[in-house]
């Protein structure tokens, strides 16, 4: 005989698998973000410090750094998205799937906007227009 | 949750007429001139912001007029530099920070509710006191214009200009006090709208099946959140540098005259997003309704929609780039600043490709849409030309960057704005705006602001310089500046015919149906105007468009259980919109009216003296202990 299914402890067992996901379906939304933010902000700011340094090191560092942060965030998108397949009710695997879908997406797109904003560093005087 | 029938409305027979009589009476407002000071309803909430936005936005556009007026010809007289200042400060503020901002969260404090199938708001008390704060702060700002002592140091209040040393005077003092309060009111509304998104969607609503403008609006929500502390900031430490003598932005004392401008700027920029990105959820309603199809791209427009907000983050400093900052932090922002093409071209693209092969109701909400096409379009390409630091510094505050702006903010916000209030207005006010004034109004508006700001370009390229109150004969600019005179003269009476047709159609417009252009999201489920509770029985939603696809299913499921006695609206989960509890809203106050007076009377009194923060701070604290006295259900549970 088939034991009765509580709704209540259905209802505990769909909020607990929802909070796992929600990690890794938010990732790349926080992560690529946080990653552009960072590398542009922290990059914009210590551009007098790098050329009182008279290196570009740091600068550097920065870029692996937030590079690593966008990777971080695609990486746990995609497992959120492969996880998906799995998830029932089918609404909320369609949900799982949006949201690791646009994380994996912003992810690329930060870093496309890192690699834009680093190249420059290559080609331009960086302490052009810095007092010194 | 149990079945019903075709409609979102108790069972036509007595016991169903006299359930609904119960709930609308648990959900009215109260009547008269008192109780107007009361109301607390969402829909009494955002109609009031958006008419008073609209009030707000003709004053400007007077305002607009006279500068027009001044400049249609060399060496005029009709306003002096002095009052020229004043017009032109009062006229950006005024039309980015008590038209523009105001009228997209009320339309969003109108409709999220209603889209997303819930009561009211999370926080009905918050949304009154907001609106309070926002008229009390506007009229009070609008008002130094005609007493003499407005701001004249520009919308962006530049240092060392607006110092007490050269804008001797309450005028900044206003700018400042009066602006860091009605942010106030932008605030309260982000928040509320942020949290009633997350928790109060009907069931079944899941993040995918949110609507684009629901999503829209939740992006700006969350940028006004980030962009209003800066520029609060800013004017809190420019009010104390005039008023206690501080010297955050005084060179000589050690201060940064830039800083203020990174401050401003770094809400400034995202401003123009925050006015920007629901525009953009108005558009996509209104395509996918008049194409009779749902939206192509889902995702891509939401991902669209994120990226553009986080991205406008990190514009700000293309607004410096000829203050003398260093060739690699420009080129940050260049990048950054072509960057936010991608996802603004991503959604043109989408709504392309919605329209793509569809049979177009060319109605006056859809003539409205493709006006912002056209002229958003014109402007991206400029925003474009204008990111590019070579181009930049030629073209700096010359007339093509006020070309440019008008293009993307009055194409990127207000065409899709009136685009909005043709298709919400038989929602909101039961009768249908009249088409053939409709179409002239579309019709004068394209025409006349394109006479009226394609010629700035030109007048820029030649070296017309920005807020300048007249030039010199030998300049030759007189011709250009006379067409765009007369092109804001007919834009006027364009925008001046939807005012019309606004106030006309309230008292002989057609009655409207419930759903009357088709539409497949779930504002349109219920009565035009919408019962007091919104919907008798909040619906549960299957898919992204219910509307289109109830008649498929032949049948609509509700939330049943609810009381009718006091005012209940679902909560459910965040992410897949699962039932989780029940809350209990407050019925009408007049404390939030309170409040936003004790709070007013706080930033007022700080033009003429620092003590009344304290006053203002002790009054709002009182009334706040009224406001949050436990309530009687709460009591009664």
């Amino acid at each position: 005989m088939q034991a009765e299914s509580d709704p209540q402890q259905d209802d505990l067992i769909l909020a607990k698998q929802e909070g796992r996901e929600a990690l890794s379906a938010w990732a790349g939304w926080v992560m690529a973000p946080a990653a552009w933010a960072l590398h542009q902000g922290i990059g914009y700011a210590m551009v007098p410090w790098l050329c009182a340094l008279g290196t570009r090191w740091p600068y550097h560092a920065l870029t692996v750094f937030a590079v690593g942060l966008c990777i971080g965030g695609a990486l746990m998108s995609r497992k959120a998205l492969r996880r998906s397949r799995h998830i029932r009710p089918e609404h909320s695997r369609m949900r799982v799937r949006m949201m690791a879908l646009i994380g994996l997406m912003f992810s690329a797109a930060a870093f496309g906007g890192i690699l834009v904003e680093y190249l420059p560093s290559f080609l331009i005087d960086t302490c052009n227009g810095v007092d010194r | 949750m149990t079945d019903v029938g075709p409609a979102l409305r108790h069972r036509d027979d007595a016991e169903g007429r006299e359930t609904l009589a119960t709930i609308e009476r648990t959900w009215q407002s109260p009547k008269g001139f008192f109780g107007w000071f009361t109301h607390v309803n969402h829909t009494n909430i955002g109609r009031r912001f958006v008419a008073t936005a609209l009030i707000f936005f003709a004053i400007a556009g007077v305002l607009g007029l006279l500068m027009r007026w001044q400049l249609s010809a060399p060496l005029n007289e009709v306003l002096d530099p002095d009052t020229y200042n004043q017009v032109m400060t009062v006229h950006g503020t005024a039309m980015m920070f008590l038209f523009a901002i105001p009228a997209m969260e009320g339309i969003a404090i109108y409709l999220v509710p209603l889209m997303i199938g819930a009561r009211d708001m999370a926080f009905p008390r918050l949304n009154a006191f907001g609106y309070y704060v926002y008229l009390i702060g506007g009229v009070i700002f609008l008002l130094s214009l005609p007493l003499g002592i407005a701001p004249a140091a520009g919308w962006f209040n530049y240092v060392p200009l607006s110092n007490k040393e050269f804008s001797p005077g309450l005028g900044v003092d206003i700018w400042t006090t009066m602006i860091t309060f009605i942010e106030v009111a932008a605030l309260t509304a982000a928040v509320e709208l942020i949290v009633t998104i997350f928790k109060l969607r009907a069931p079944g609503m899941s993040l995918n099946r949110m609507p684009i403008f629901v999503w829209a609006v939740l992006v700006m929500s969350f940028m006004i959140l980030f962009a209003m502390p800066s520029v609060i900031v800013a004017s809190a430490m420019l009010m104390m540098d005039r008023l206690v003598d501080t010297q955050f932005f005084v060179a000589e004392a050690g201060g940064s005259p830039l800083l203020w401008q990174h401050l401003f700027w770094f809400f400034g920029h995202p401003e123009v997003y925050i006015i920007f990105v629901p525009a953009l959820g108005i558009v996509t309603s209104v395509v996918v309704t008049f194409a009779q199809r749902p939206v192509f791209g889902y995702t891509a427009l939401v991902l669209a929609l994120v990226s553009v907000g986080m991205v406008s983050f990190g514009l700000w400093v293309h607004h410096m780039y000829t203050t003398g900052l260093p060739f690699m932090g420009r080129s940050f922002f260049m990048a950054a600043s072509a960057m936010i093409s991608i996802p603004s071209g991503v959604q043109i693209f989408c709504w392309i490709m919605t329209l793509w092969g569809a049979r177009i109701r060319f109605e006056v909400p859809m003539l409205w849409v493709l006006s912002f096409f056209a002229v958003f379009i014109t402007g991206g390409l400029t925003g474009v030309m204008v990111a590019s630091v070579p181009f930049d510094r030629q073209v700096h505050d010359t007339y093509f960057v006020v070309a440019h702006f008008h293009y993307v903010l009055v194409g990127g916000a207000v065409f899709p704005l009136m685009a909005g209030l043709y298709y919400w207005y038989p929602k909101a006010v039961g009768r249908m705006l009249s088409d053939r004034m409709g179409k002239w109004s579309v019709g004068l508006s394209f025409v006349g602001f394109n006479l009226a700001f394609f010629p700035m370009h030109q007048l820029g390229l030649e070296g017309m310089p920005r807020r300048i109150y007249t030039y010199l004969p030998e300049m030759d600019w007189g011709f250009l500046n006379q067409l765009a005179t007369v092109g804001a003269i007919i834009l006027a009476v364009g925008f001046g015919l939807t005012f019309w047709n606004l106030i006309y159609s309230a008292y002989r417009g057609t009655v409207a149906d419930e759903n009357p252009w088709n539409a497949p999201t779930l504002e349109w489920a219920t009565t035009s105007p919408p019962l007091n509770c919104n919907f008798a029985q909040q619906p549960v939603v299957q898919d992204d468009r219910p509307l289109w696809s109830w008649p498929e299913r032949g049948k609509r499921t509700v939330v049943g259980g609810l009381r009718t006695d006091r005012r209940e609206t679902m909560v459910t989960t965040l992410l897949d919109a699962r039932p989780q509890s029940v809350q209990v809203l407050p019925g009408p106050t007049p404390w939030p009216f309170v409040s936003a007076v004790a709070a007013s009377v706080g930033f007022l009194g700080l033009i003429f003296s620092p003590w009344f923060y304290l006053i203002g701070f002790f009054g709002a604290f009182v009334t706040f202990v009224f406001w949050f006295w436990p309530r009687k259900p709460y009591r009664e549970d």
